[in-house]
């Protein structure tokens, strides 16, 4: 029929031409349609974050957490994200100088964990964003003006104040302990707060809280080595940063002299302290990457509320628990959330 | 009147359009709408499916921690010493505890452990204002208003009467941390987003926790007044359960109460993906109308095209026709005067033949009358009268070649001019034939040469009589129209299938734009007749019809007062 009417063949042409044409056109507009709805992938740009710390293995569990975090929002280390980690290695010095670092860089965004880390990086920096962590409160130091919103370039997770419960822990588990070392440094904020908490609480607790004051590595270095045996029941670490970053020097002269510890972070026990008492500071570690997410995505930190710790677990170490010779009491076992080799 | 059709034919081409168009309009509709009406209500009905089951997961987590505190209560109630390691218990099976205090019928504070806080006497509140607190006096446990935490966290109070029986004396005030009812709403789609407001419309409850924190007011979306405020379920298809969320993105949501605690669970995802096929309906109905319209303006403008063609074909027919008819009557006439023609033509060459034949016996007579005079046959004769006998006698020879050439031509056009061919020697041919022209052209002082091949016959198939007249001819006009002191060249020679023949003078030569008429009847050159030499004219028409009549061709070239060169081809003797 159509080999006899080219005019008519032409027009069957045509329109099967523009049939097929606009059925191509739907199915990919469908497609893109489709793939436009699809799961939200990150920037295809290539991001730096500049992590400062004092360093000690307490402290390379929120930079854990924070990759882990990182990398479960999509982020590939080396690809679209690069950390640039500055271990301070207990000198607020050198912390101060690797936030210069990062200004120098103009990084994205930096992580800094501790109260008096933080302080330094705000010296440094206006600008950039900053999310802390491990702080225990950023309202006192001028981090922010609320924890609902900052007001500033800063934002971040708050470890909470744990000292006088962590006191109150110590005393539960270790019920004959009356004598309790702690070390601060007095010009840490937080270090001041929460010594007058526990002033506040050692005698309620029938405790009598030995106060010493430290303010470098060697200080607690030299209170430690002058502890002797017997001397005290416990130690307590309430969440002192210079004692969180020298951690091992504090567990292994405690352990040597039979001296119970208890303090923040899992890892801490992982490395023979006996007690735990805390928030996961891995688990706060990937919260801040949430945190860190927003920011990288253009949110402004005050427009990111101030995180607090979800959870607290109470873990304790059974080998050090043995050597020290120490038995819990049963009725409180139940209060353990976890027990570490 | 052109114009007239032009201008109908235009409007009811556009109202067929128009029609076309609201038919196709009308047939979409008519399977787009129920179409789309049908995934809404699935987008709808799924949605609703999502929130509610986190309303029960919500419910049944609440009801479970009042399910645990009131088996605490119960051991408490049973022995008060057991209320520490209650606590501790109560601690460890749900992590969203923060607090339990236990409180007398005052209100008072009697114990309060914290999960984060060391906790003091002096710390302790009293209950006894809060509704809560009256509600598990009479033996029913509840949740208190959602209040936000120091570390702005949604918390709520629940108060679990401590009683076997009756009245209770005292109560577990316990705060619950809302934030793990995280944990409850996070249900894995593609993108979403479940949360829960309580009854003033603050967000409780968010897969995010920073959004969580914000503490933020919905109470503004028409949809959360709907479901807090009326109680009512929002299925998403109401104008008001529309709305922008805080990314920007229109939304379709839904809501459910929770009439508990007067919450509201409300599930939403972005319009495009909830209602992606509704698009892709839409698209896809509007892409069957754009095509269709388009098919159909298609269709249309061939159409249009194609009656335009017609209407100009046939006009062109009708043209064609008439230009037909006329050329009928034109060839008519023309075939008619060409027979007239065609018979006078006939008539003239019978005459012609007649009266040359007629002419040419008498004509002959005179001659040889003439030549008995001149052989003295009837006495000596004067000079005069002899000049004037010789005379006569050569205007009676012209008047006889005239005749001759006349009846020549006549039988070439009548077709009485018959060839008879003989294979034979050209070369010796034209030797002969050159002969006495030699002695012309001697006498005339003018050199003729003849050039042909003397180791070559040149065989050729022809009429000796025929070629001779023609050969004749042109030797003739050659040795005539060359002045003394000229030459003129009479060469033949093989060239491959063809024997070739120039003859060549040096005489006056032909006018160029004469030169296409030479071999036509009667023709002679201007300076031909300014030369005053005898001629017919038909020689050359003659010559010309002899060599056709062999096969062969002949052709002229001549340059005024230089000379002219004929040229006559002929198949030599193998190839006629």
């Amino acid at each position: 029929m159509l080999e006899n009417n080219p005019t008519k063949k032409r027009i069957f042409l045509i329109g099967l031409v523009c049939a097929v044409a606009l059925l191509l056109g739907f199915i990919i507009f469908s497609q893109w349609n489709g793939a436009k709805t699809g799961p939200q992938e990150q920037p295809k740009r290539s991001f730096r974050i500049g992590v400062v710390s004092l360093g000690g293995v307490t402290y390379a569990e929120p930079i854990k957490g924070l990759k882990e975090g990182m990398e479960a929002l999509g982020y590939k280390e080396g690809e679209s994200i690069t950390y640039h980690v500055v271990d301070a290695a207990g000198s607020l010095d050198k912390a101060k100088e690797g936030a210069q670092e990062f200004l120098r860089e103009q990084v994205d965004v930096v992580y800094s964990l501790s109260t008096p880390v933080t302080q330094r990086v705000k010296e440094v920096i206006h600008d950039i964003p900053v999310v802390f962590n491990i702080v225990g409160d950023p309202i006192a130091p001028g981090f922010a003006k609320s924890l609902g919103s900052s007001g500033t370039n800063f934002t971040g997770c708050s470890v909470g104040q744990f000292s006088a419960k962590r006191l109150e822990i110590l005393k539960t588990l270790l019920p004959t302990a009356s004598k309790v070392l702690t070390v601060y440094d007095p010009n840490n904020a937080y270090s001041q707060q929460s010594i007058a908490l526990l002033r506040d609480a050692a005698p309620l607790l029938g405790v009598t809280l030995v106060e010493k004051q430290i303010q470098t590595r060697d200080d607690l270095v030299k209170v430690m080595n002058e502890t002797s045996a017997g001397e005290y029941d416990a130690f307590l670490n309430f969440g002192e940063v210079k004692v969180s970053s020298a951690i091992n020097l504090v567990v292994d002269r405690a352990n040597a002299i039979k001296l119970p510890t208890l303090g923040p972070a899992k890892n801490a026990v992982e490395e023979g302290m006996l007690i735990g008492y805390g928030p996961s500071w891995l688990e706060l570690g990937r919260q801040c990457a949430r945190v860190i997410d927003k920011v990288l995505h253009g949110v402004k930190p005050t427009d990111i509320p101030i995180q607090s710790p979800a959870h607290v677990e109470l873990i304790v170490n059974t080998k050090t628990a043995k050597h020290l010779g120490i038995t819990f009491p049963q009725n409180e076992l139940i209060r353990i959330d976890s027990f570490i080799e | 009147m052109r114009l007239f059709r032009i201008v109908t034919l235009t409007l009811t081409r556009a109202l067929v359009f128009l029609g076309i168009v609201f038919a196709l309009t009308i047939i979409n509709l008519f399977w787009l709408l129920p179409g789309i009406r049908n995934i809404r209500a699935s987008a709808s009905l799924l949605s609703l499916e999502i929130a509610d089951r986190v309303r029960s997961n919500a419910s049944a987590y609440l009801q479970g921690m009042i399910d645990d505190v009131r088996l605490g209560a119960e051991e408490i109630a049973i022995d008060s010493k057991q209320s520490e390691a209650v606590f501790r218990r109560l601690f460890k099976v749900n992590p969203a505890f923060r607090s339990i205090a236990l409180v007398d019928k005052n209100g008072n504070e009697l114990s309060h452990v914290d999960r984060f806080s060391f906790i003091t006497p002096k710390n302790f509140q009293n209950h006894a204002k809060e509704a809560y607190f009256y509600l598990a006096l009479e033996g029913t446990s509840n949740f208190g208003n959602v209040f936000i935490s120091r570390e702005l966290e949604p918390q709520i109070k629940l108060a679990v009467p401590v009683s076997l029986f009756g009245r209770a004396e005292k109560i577990l005030v316990l705060e619950v941390n809302l934030r793990s009812l995280i944990n409850v709403i996070s249900v894995k789609f593609k993108k979403g987003e479940i949360y829960i407001v309580d009854h003033e419309g603050f967000l409780i409850a968010h897969e995010e926790v920073t959004k969580l924190l914000s503490h933020v007011n919905l109470s503004s979306r028409p949809i959360i007044s709907k479901v807090i405020f009326d109680g009512k379920t929002a299925d998403g298809l109401a104008p008001e359960d529309d709305y922008i969320n805080d990314a920007n993105e229109r939304v379709f949501a839904v809501g459910l109460p929770v009439p508990l605690f007067g919450w509201g669970v409300f599930f939403e995802q972005p319009r495009k993906q909830a209602l992606g096929q509704e698009r892709q309906m839409k698209v896809f109905a509007g892409t069957t109308l754009i095509g269709g319209i388009l098919l159909f303006v298609i269709v249309l403008w061939a159409n249009i095209r194609q009656a335009e063609f017609t209407l100009r074909l046939r006009e062109l027919l009708n043209e064609l026709n008439e230009t037909a008819k006329i050329l009928i009557r034109r060839d008519l006439e023309l075939t008619r005067a060409n027979d007239r023609l065609r018979d006078l033509d006939v008539m003239k060459s019978e005459f012609v033949s007649v009266a040359a034949h007629q002419l040419r016996t008498p004509l002959t007579g005179i001659k040889w009358a003439y030549y008995s005079l001149l052989d003295k046959d009837t006495g000596e004769l004067a000079q005069g009268k002899r000049n004037i006998v010789e005379e006569g006698l050569r205007a009676t020879e012209r008047m006889i070649d005239l005749v001759n050439s006349l009846l020549n031509v006549a039988r070439i056009e009548e077709g009485r001019f018959g060839l008879s061919f003989k294979i034979q020697s050209f070369t010796s041919f034209l030797q002969k034939l050159s002969m006495p022209f030699a002695q012309l052209a001697k006498d005339k002082g003018i050199v003729l040469v003849v050039d042909v091949p003397l180791d070559d016959p040149l065989l050729m198939n022809f009429d000796e009589d025929k070629l001779s007249m023609a050969i004749e001819n042109l030797l003739d006009n050659a040795v005539k129209y060359t002045l003394p002191g000229g030459t003129v060249t009479v060469r033949a020679a093989l060239h491959g299938k063809n024997i070739t023949l120039d003859i060549v003078d040096t005489g006056i030569g032909i006018l160029p734009d004469q030169l296409p008429r030479i071999f036509t009847k009667f023709f002679r050159g201007d300076n031909a007749v300014r030369l005053q030499t005898a001629g017919t004219g038909l020689g050359l028409y003659v010559t010309k019809n002899i060599v056709e009549g062999h096969r062969g061709d002949i052709e002229v070239k001549s340059e005024e007062g230089k000379g002219t060169t004929f040229s006559l081809t002929l198949p030599a003797a193998s190839w006629l």
